[in-house]
């Protein structure tokens, strides 16, 4: 029992804070972690004490002295490129989460202007489906409008979840209306799912995890949800996407990929 | 304390135009000191508002530590320094995510470093170019013997660890740590069952976290 406790889990520990790990390894030795085996949280706290303290030991290599400029200067730079060209917070954030559901009104515009163009269907039929194409415009339209209300709200906070997995570009964000008990949580980059598998968002307060609701993403790893039983906002709340078994679970047992707090 | 103590007087400073103005209260000189007199998560804290001065004051804390790793992971004096600047610009632009209770900010900061110098190692040639590394990967016994020669007392505490340590665990850390090598490509390396390689890590960490244990505080 100790020894297959020793290579099973304790052999993997080094391993996972050395984030050399992947894969069903990684995820049972994070199932094994929340079970809250006090072995293998105190290996995992040495792994961390010796593996931060490890590059003391290498002897001092000059640095350029401008270094710390150049890194100053370059943020500087980044700074200033996003101020003259005038993005917006709003721009940011349609920019870098480049979710499809963003473009759907101009997608469906562009696809109903082909369709105009190679349609070999009768007039008749031609009117129909520009009928029918409109009223999907228009409700993606009044969809986009609906959600730049929302984003522009004061009263929205944004929190940001970033992935854990360092090998993926994962990231999310929580628009919060904290006046109402509604909530929309975006995600991308986000691995798709095989069969049997959900992902599941969870608001954990006091360290007590609460079901957010299940999703699945698309090919592009994207994905928004609209929450309405997010709690009261008081004191330190955190926020976890994590993957579980198809339907979801009472409380979070599998890898996480996305976390955050306010 | 953090937030109270350096908040206020920050935003004050910060959002003052003119430094004779009466509400600048505190002098660069001053907000420097109390600078250096901040914990890591408080400067971290800082950084999330924005405060550039803070980002020099963790840059001096930890810069020596992390161009060290990358140069020695790297063994290339211009792509250290690369590693380095994007080390820094990433603890800019995600200091909102980091989480005190997921480590140390030295822990944080020391994991960026290690994976960003792992991923410059393995981009496309990079081992092939440094051809250097493949006999030093044999003969690890030696690398610690070189990697430190005039530290002080309570940092020789884990050189000394380290050269406690038997051969084959410390050529296991070496390759892992200090290389970036995957456990499976070390097994390869040193012609062991990648379980031995897991063993010996695990085995070496103890090791060093026992000698390490009475100087924790100052180490951290």
């Amino acid at each position: 029992m100790d020894q297959n406790h020793k290579t099973e889990y304790e052999d993997q520990i080094a391993l996972f804070a050395l984030g050399l790990l992947t894969g069903y390894e990684l995820r049972k030795i994070e199932e094994h972690l929340g079970t809250g085996c006090q072995i293998c949280t105190a290996l995992l706290e040495d792994s961390e004490t010796v593996f931060t303290n490890l590059p003391y030991v290498l002897k001092d290599n000059p640095i350029s002295p401008d270094l710390e400029d150049r890194i100053l200067d370059k943020l500087d730079d980044i700074e200033e490129r996003h101020r003259t060209q005038g993005k917006s917070f709003l721009q940011d954030f349609w920019k870098g989460l480049s979710p499809v559901w963003l473009n759907i009104g101009s997608a469906v515009a562009a696809a109903a202007i082909i369709f105009l163009f190679i349609s070999t269907l009768t007039l008749q039929q031609r009117l129909d489906t520009q009928e029918k194409n409109m009223e999907a415009l228009h409700a993606a339209l009044e969809k986009d409008e609906e959600m730049m209300d929302y984003v522009k709200n004061p009263a929205v906070s944004v929190i940001n979840l970033a992935g854990t997995m360092s090998d993926l570009e994962s990231s999310g964000r929580l628009l919060w209306d904290t006046d109402t008990s509604n909530a929309i949580l975006l995600v991308s980059n986000v691995p798709e799912l095989v069969p049997g598998q959900t992902y599941q968002f969870w608001v954990v307060e006091n360290g007590k995890a609460h079901s957010m609701g299940t999703f699945t993403v698309n090919q592009n790893g994207e994905h928004m949800m609209e929450i309405n039983c997010m709690p009261e906002e008081k004191g330190k709340i955190e926020f976890a996407v994590t993957l579980e078994p198809e339907g979801g679970m009472p409380e979070p047992t599998g890898a996480t990929y996305l976390v955050g707090s306010l | 304390m953090g937030s109270n103590r350096y908040g206020p007087k920050y935003v004050k400073l910060v959002n003052c135009p003119y430094s004779n103005a009466p509400n600048a209260f505190i002098t660069q000189v001053e907000m420097r000191e109390e600078l250096r007199a901040g914990t890591d998560q408080e400067l971290i804290d800082l950084i999330k508002r924005g405060d550039k001065e803070a980002l020099r004051e963790i840059y001096s804390r930890f810069s020596q530590a992390v161009y060290n790793m990358a140069f020695r992971m790297l063994r290339d004096r211009e792509d250290a320094e690369e590693v380095v600047q994007e080390i820094f610009l990433q603890v800019w632009n995600k200091a909102q995510t980091y989480e005190r209770g997921r480590g140390a900010v030295s822990t944080w900061i020391i994991n960026i470093a290690r994976s960003r110098s792992i991923d410059k190692l393995r981009t496309l040639g990079y081992r092939d170019k440094n051809t250097e590394l493949d006999e030093e990967k044999l003969n690890s016994n030696t690398d610690f013997s070189r990697i430190l020669e005039d530290r002080e007392e309570k940092n020789n505490v884990i050189f000394q660890a380290l050269s406690a340590l038997p051969e084959n665990q410390r050529a296991v850390i070496e390759l892992v740590y200090f290389e970036g090598f995957t456990h499976v490509e070390a097994a390869e390396q040193l012609k062991e069952p990648v379980g031995t390689i897991k063993t010996r890590l695990r085995l070496g960490v103890i090791k060093l976290k026992e000698k390490m244990a009475p100087y924790i505080k100052e180490l951290k």
